[in-house]
């Protein structure tokens, strides 16, 4: 039988296109090579009772509109918000984040009265900046370089979007969208614990240190998510974030859609220039009169697809797209709860996540090591215990720890990495925890290991980049992936693209599928049931 | 560090809450400026009445307070403020209001000159960052002392009376003067300022002084129908008498998401206190291009509050935006 | 008392501010221009720093001098001479590289050629915009200009015009990857690109300092008489259109009566009046130093305090004996930068206000060029050395001994023997600069050429078309628009400005 779509991964952005396009009444079939769905966003049990949410970690930015079409919430998600979080200072003190507007202010105040005010003025400036480009997440790229009518209208609605801004407001965003989290930080607080902990989000996925230019950007990319609301919230997934993937199967699955999993895709096929389906590892063919790939575009085009079918320039670029890993993850299983002295006693902090690293310095000098070709001697580490909010992931009293650290690079000096690496990473990363929570390492009774070999090896992200591709201009709207193919089409027919390699980019958000959805959609003259994407804050 | 209970009790109390929490039939609560503050303490019929009638006692303390101390605090607080703080004399009061560089209203508040170089801000917003940032280049200190002083607003017809058979003689005390009065071996201060129209007073002292004070001023007011207001009933009396509070009749320009939202004091009806010829001050550009351009000076607000002020004839603020009359709005708002 | 009047006051006699009084000179405006020290030159005068050797002070090459200013002040006919573009020659571990234009030899030949044809066209498209009073955001913004060199960009062609919106804001580390493999022309486009800014070869918008450089000449030159030659023949030039010249005068106090710009104080006291004062001066230096917070918005002032100003480059002055032993041409241009990595691991510590190991560096030997910079066979050594911490944790002292170290262990390995012939040695790090030429942070650009900090937020968006929030007073220095390194671009830019807004 022949399909209307293929989907290549039933990553999160594979499955949101898949489920469009079936509301669409399109014929869909997902294919997926490991045997679980839901790509960097899965469930699955490692140990014995455990749920490991084991890759991505929270539903920072999944779209609202998304789960609203889609109806995910019906189809069993539900997301819980998070109570707080810590740094935990090197002389024993902490920072902790309270969900309360005026506990907070308190608790900044503590470091420095003026940066608790101040986070006011900061938290105005950067929802500003959210209310103009999230419009333009949910939205194709228009092409700079093309004079068709289609390319010139979003181009003026872009103008549009600007000119209902004061002059002001224009030139400081251009300001924020260039400039370094560090340097803007620094325009606004002063007590390094404060800048350590806001400059985060900067950094989180990227292969840059908070003191690159252009890393400012990458925090607004992680404030788009909205958990009730409430801009830079994140949440977590009940049940772990294979919940989303499972609902959006749900979904897709009542809406007539298929996903076939445990046979990976050998070869797209390519018919006269036109992408006609796909060839699995067992031989099996499956046919499609479209085929989309959830793959990052690395892995598309230099893997799947014969170069003789693709245009010079374009492989080119491909092999130069920036897909460098910068993170590894720790999933750990706890034989109970893990206490942080720092921390009063009932204090809600410990739901929320919690750092260790108490300057920009401090993440700096774990980006010096990268960039030299070593894992930081000194990382950042995001550590969450998902199962102090959702205790359904593990039997009673136990816990799961959920470890997002930075920075790993995907070769260590040039080399791949060896299983001593990893211990040694691994190490590194227990060692931190236990300095601030005396018995930790006790209490471990299992732990995964995932450096960007893993990621890549298991999950197939190329070089264990968890954007698909790293969030600098050169490779962020009209740029993503390939100047000229930044609308979710390739240069071959009938072959597209929905991962996070295109734009908006990477993080659990949905849009990239969403929009290469879109785009489907209009080329066939369908209509997708798909809402209009609010602006409004 | 363990002894940290933000999480526990998210708002604070003031130094009085154990006398109002005990007054508090109704535990009506909401929050004003991190701290917890009664809305109505048992009928907010009988408690606007004694605002009228008689004497109310409201709880000040979450008012912001800021102290700037220095040699050149006059000209600090006059390159801040709208008003000519020049004119300001030890001893007096000033109701002003501050803007940023857009000409846009950031709070009012009432400033109050204790020595040569000693004021004390009072407003409703927090405002440490500007107050910082305004200080650059001036030898000037500004801290926070919100914390460090307990207030009381003592309104009504019969709050001089209530005041003196507590044995504080405030006769001699005029409009927008404060006077310095003994008060168990300490001192306190009481300013003859207020919030609702009427007469009144503000009563300023330590934390310590703030339940013995409250228990002394009750008991020597009870002839006097003295009763604790909430929150309700002031703004019952402050919208009557026309006074405006920030983050309610305007956006503080700092808070304002949306960059329409923000109010330039012309549009709030507030032109009259911006001296135009003291020197340069922050957003006066901007203010005088915006006076060149007659601006947006038809704001819905400010024309409420001069309809309603010249209805009502007793306001300090008339149709023509002119300063008139014996009591003009003192600030010290609720909420 | 003010004593003497005159329509238009410049203050400070750099580059800049000597082309915008030149210009404005020329269009038959009375100026007068004050300098605080007693030569004009600012930059890129000459400094004796050991007995009978000269150095440039800071500068010592200029990328190309704008043509406008260079015709318009007619230099040539007041003796401005160069050198012939200068060679350089990268040194590292291995040979050394030379590279001259866009040619370069050894493997990477054709493809150092391909990318910089393809940068240079780049550059070309660009260049017009450092010749116009950078564009406002809003309304009153002039577009004709704007679009008419908006076109030009976009007659690159497609393909081009994408390229060029893809690399804009890249980092030159990833091109350096992208497109060479020759290690020594990776660590030159690293090192060029990061000349004289606060940030390395990986730091995104990276490359866009590289074009702005190749926007104002491929091959740097040298002045005959060195960089104080050229000093020399930009204050004859301005006194030639009618320029007042005073040296001498260091500028106190901007005067603002009713809130307008009406002269200066200097110090001393004496008050000189003007209908127009024109600040060539670092923008922070002039609003925090000589306006004053009173006369100004609050919020404004306290975004002067926000112009990122963080100088990483250091000037190295050796007073040599004999001639040092580079196995280069002492005529070129040398180079010194292994990799590309090399220029990334060279600014890593900076960050944290530290010293680098080994510094990475631009060397240039007046002295082989001509006689005059140091006594009968002996040298001068002038190199810029990058990076250096403005504000080092270890304190001046011993950071300034710890950077001198570093250069000369970096300058001994390429030149073995060198210690010895050291009879003298200046080490100026970015804080001495700031002393020495009011560069706050010792930046030489008077606020860091960034791209958060180009174009309309040059110095800061209120001011970047060189008015100030302050009636009459103007900018015209190089922390305005398109920046500085000998060049004059702002200052000829201002004086248009000025002249065009008949102010």
């Amino acid at each position: 039988m022949s399909f209307d779509a293929v989907i290549v991964g039933a990553g999160h952005n594979g499955l949101v296109t898949a489920c469009y396009l079936a509301r669409s009444g399109m014929k869909v079939c997902v294919v997926e090579k490991n045997d679980w769905i839901g790509g960097a966003a899965v469930s699955r049990e490692l140990y014995p009772g455990f749920t490991y949410s084991n890759r991505s970690y929270v539903r920072s930015l999944f779209r609202p509109e998304i789960m609203r079409d889609l109806e995910l919430a019906r189809h069993g998600l539900q997301i819980l918000p998070y109570e707080g979080g810590a740094v935990f200072q090197q002389d024993g003190g902490y920072l902790g984040m309270f969900r309360d507007h005026d506990a907070n202010r308190r608790e900044f105040a503590r470091h420095s009265r003026r940066d608790a005010e101040a986070y006011d003025l900061y938290a105005r400036d950067i929802l500003r900046f959210c209310r103009f480009i999230r419009p333009m997440l949910m939205r194709t790229p228009p092409d700079p370089s093309s004079f068709r009518p289609r390319n010139l209208s979003e181009l003026l609605w872009l103008g549009k979007q600007m000119g209902a801004l004061s002059e002001g407001l224009r030139a400081r965003m251009v300001q924020f969208w260039t400039m370094s989290i560090a340097d803007f930080l620094d325009e606004y607080f002063e007590s390094p614990v404060i800048k350590g902990y806001l400059a985060v989000s900067a950094i989180i996925g990227t292969a840059l240190g908070p003191m690159s230019p252009g890393s400012a950007y990458v925090l607004l990319h992680h404030y788009m998510g909205d958990v009730d609301g409430n801009v830079g919230a994140w949440g977590f997934a009940r049940g772990g974030m294979g919940a989303i993937t499972k609902a959006l199967t749900a979904s897709l699955r009542a809406s007539g859609g298929e996903v076939r999993v445990g046979q990976g895709v050998e070869r797209i096929l390519v018919r006269s220039g036109r992408a006609v389906g796909v060839a699995l590892a067992n031989g099996d063919e499956v046919h499609g009169a479209r085929v989309i790939s959830n793959m990052d575009v690395k892995r598309t085009f230099l893997r799947h697809v014969e170069e003789a079918e693709l245009p010079e320039e374009f492989v080119k670029r491909v092999k130069a797209f920036k897909i460098r890993g910068s993170s590894g993850k720790l999933n750990i299983a706890l034989d109970s709860a893990p206490v942080f002295p720092a921390l009063p006693d009932g204090a809600p902090n410990i739901k929320g996540d919690l750092h260790f690293t108490d300057s920009v310095e401090r993440m700096e000098r774990g980006y010096d090591d990268w960039k030299a070709g070593q894992f930081s001697r000194d990382p950042f580490q995001d550590v969450m215990i998902p199962t102090m909010i959702d205790p359904t992931m593990t039997p009673p009293g136990k816990h799961f720890m959920s470890c997002f650290v930075q920075y790993a690079p995907p070769k260590i000096a040039g080399r791949e990495w060896t299983d001593a690496d990893r211990d040694a990473f691994r190490d590194t990363c227990l060692d931190q925890i236990a300095a601030y929570s005396p018995g930790f390492r006790d209490r471990v009774l299992h732990v995964e290991v995932r450096t960007p070999r893993e990621l890549e090896a298991e999950v197939g992200l190329t070089e264990g980049n968890i954007f698909q591709g790293e969030l600098t201009f050169d490779q962020l709207l009209f740029n993503r992936p390939v100047p000229g193919y930044a609308q979710y089409r390739s240069p071959i027919k009938g072959l597209w693209m929905c991962g996070s390699s295109t734009h908006p980019g990477g993080g659990v958000m949905g849009a990239p599928g969403r929009n290469a959805a879109a785009e489907v959609l209009r080329e066939a003259g369908r209509k997708g049931g798909m809402s209009d994407a609010y602006a409004v804050l | 560090m363990n002894d940290l209970t933000h999480f526990r009790s998210p708002l604070m109390r003031t130094p009085f809450h154990a006398r109002t929490s005990a007054a508090n039939l109704l535990n009506r609560w909401g929050p004003w400026g991190g701290y917890m503050t009664a809305l109505c303490f048992g009928d907010m019929d009988m408690e606007y009445t004694a605002i009228r009638n008689a004497a109310s006692v409201y709880d000040l303390c979450p008012m912001v307070k800021y102290r700037i101390t220095g040699p050149d605090a006059a000209g600090y607080l006059n390159r801040l403020t709208l008003r000519d703080v020049a004119r300001l004399a030890v001893g007096a009061v000033q109701y002003t209001a501050w803007v940023d560089d857009a000409g846009k209203l950031l709070d009012d508040g009432t400033l109050f000159r204790h020595g040569p170089d000693d004021y004390l801000i009072c407003c409703q917003e927090r405002h440490l960052p500007w107050l910082l940032d305004s200080a650059l280049g001036f030898d000037v200190a500004v801290a926070e002392v919100t914390e460090d002083i307990a207030a009381l607003s003592l309104q009504g017809p019969c709050s001089a009376s209530a005041l003196g058979a507590a044995g504080f003689d405030v006769s001699a005390l005029k409009p927008f003067r404060m006077m310095t009065l003994p008060f168990q071996g300490g001192e306190i201060t009481i300013s003859r300022t207020g919030f609702t129209g009427d007469l009144g007073y503000e009563l300023w002292m330590t934390p310590e002084q703030a339940l013995p004070l409250w228990d002394h001023l009750f008991a020597a007011g009870a002839p006097f129908g003295i009763r604790p207001i909430g929150s309700d009933a002031l703004d019952l009396a402050r919208i009557e008498a026309g006074f405006i509070i920030a983050g309610t009749d305007f956006v503080p320009a700092h808070h304002a998401l949306r960059e329409d939202r923000p109010r330039s004091p012309l549009e709030m009806g507030l032109g009259w206190m911006i001296d135009w010829e003291k020197g340069p001050f922050t957003g006066r550009r901007a203010l005088l291009a915006e006076k060149a351009n007659k601006g947006r000076t038809g704001c819905c607000w400010a024309w409420t509050f001069r309809a309603m002020s010249a209805l009502r004839g007793r306001s300090s603020i008339t149709a023509s935006g002119s300063k008139r009359g014996s009591s003009p709005p003192p600030p010290g708002r609720p909420r | 008392m003010p004593t003497r009047s005159s329509d238009i006051l410049v203050i400070g006699g750099g580059v800049n501010g000597l082309a915008c009084a030149a210009r404005l000179a020329a269009k038959g405006r009375k100026v007068m221009l004050l300098e605080a020290a007693d030569t004009v030159g600012g930059g890129a005068g000459a400094r004796e720093f050991a007995p009978g050797y000269r150095a440039p002070a800071l500068a010592h090459l200029t990328q190309g001098l704008d043509p406008r200013m260079a015709a318009g002040m007619d230099l040539v006919r007041h003796g401005l001479e160069f050198h012939p573009g200068l060679a350089t020659t990268v040194l590292s571990g291995g040979d050394p590289l030379v590279v001259r234009g866009g040619t370069a030899e050894g493997p990477d030949s054709s493809a150092f050629a391909a990318l910089h044809a393809k940068l240079s066209a780049f550059a070309r498209v660009l260049a017009p915009f450092r010749q116009m009073t950078a564009p406002r955001l809003g309304a009153g913004n002039r577009w004709g200009g704007f679009l008419r060199h908006g076109l030009g960009v976009r007659a690159l062609g497609r393909d081009d015009f994408r390229e060029l919106l893809r690399m804009i804001l890249i980092n030159v580390h990833d091109v350096a990857e992208d497109e060479l493999t020759d290690d020594r022309l990776k660590g030159l486009l690293a090192f060029d690109a990061t000349l004289g800014a606060w940030l390395g070869p990986r730091s995104p918008n990276s490359l866009i300092l590289y074009l702005d450089r190749l926007a104002r000449g491929v091959d740097p030159l040298l002045p005959k008489g060195g960089m104080g030659a050229l000093a020399v023949a930009l204050g004859r030039a301005a006194e030639a259109a009618g320029v007042s010249l005073r040296t001498g005068a260091r500028v106190a106090q901007v005067l603002v009566e009713g809130d307008r710009a009406c002269g200066v104080a200097l110090e001393g006291g004496e008050e000189v009046r003007a209908g127009l004062v024109v600040s060539a001066m670092n923008p922070r230096v002039t609003f925090q130093a000589l306006v004053g917070a009173q006369a100004l918005d609050a919020g404004f002032f306290k975004r002067t305090h926000h112009i990122r100003s963080r100088g990483g480059a250091a000037k190295l002055h050796l007073a040599l004996k004999g001639a040092p032993g580079f196995a280069a041409d002492l005529r070129s241009r040398l180079v010194i930068a292994a990799s590309h990595d090399a220029v990334e691991a060279a600014f890593n510590p900076v960050k944290y206000g530290e010293v680098p190991e080994a510094p990475v560096m631009e060397v240039i030997l007046p002295s082989a060029h001509e006689p005059g910079h140091a006594p009968e066979g002996g040298h001068v050594i002038s190199a810029i050395v990058q990076f250096a911490p403005h504000a080092p944790k270890a304190g001046a002292e011993a950071a300034r001994e710890a950077m001198l170290e570093a250069s000369l262990r970096v300058l001994e390995a390429q030149a073995p023997g060198l210690r010895g012939l050291v009879v003298g040695a200046e080490m100026l790090m970015p804080y001495d600069i700031e002393d020495l030429f009011g560069m706050v942070g010792g930046n030489w650009h008077h606020g860091e050429l960034a791209v958060e900090q180009m174009l309309f937020n040059r110095p800061m968006a209120e001011m970047a078309q060189y008015a100030t929030p302050v009636p009459g007073l103007w900018l015209a220095g190089a922390g305005s628009h398109p920046g500085g390194g000998i060049n004059g671009a702002a200052g000829w830019n201002a004086a248009g400005a000025i002249l065009e807004a008949r102010a």
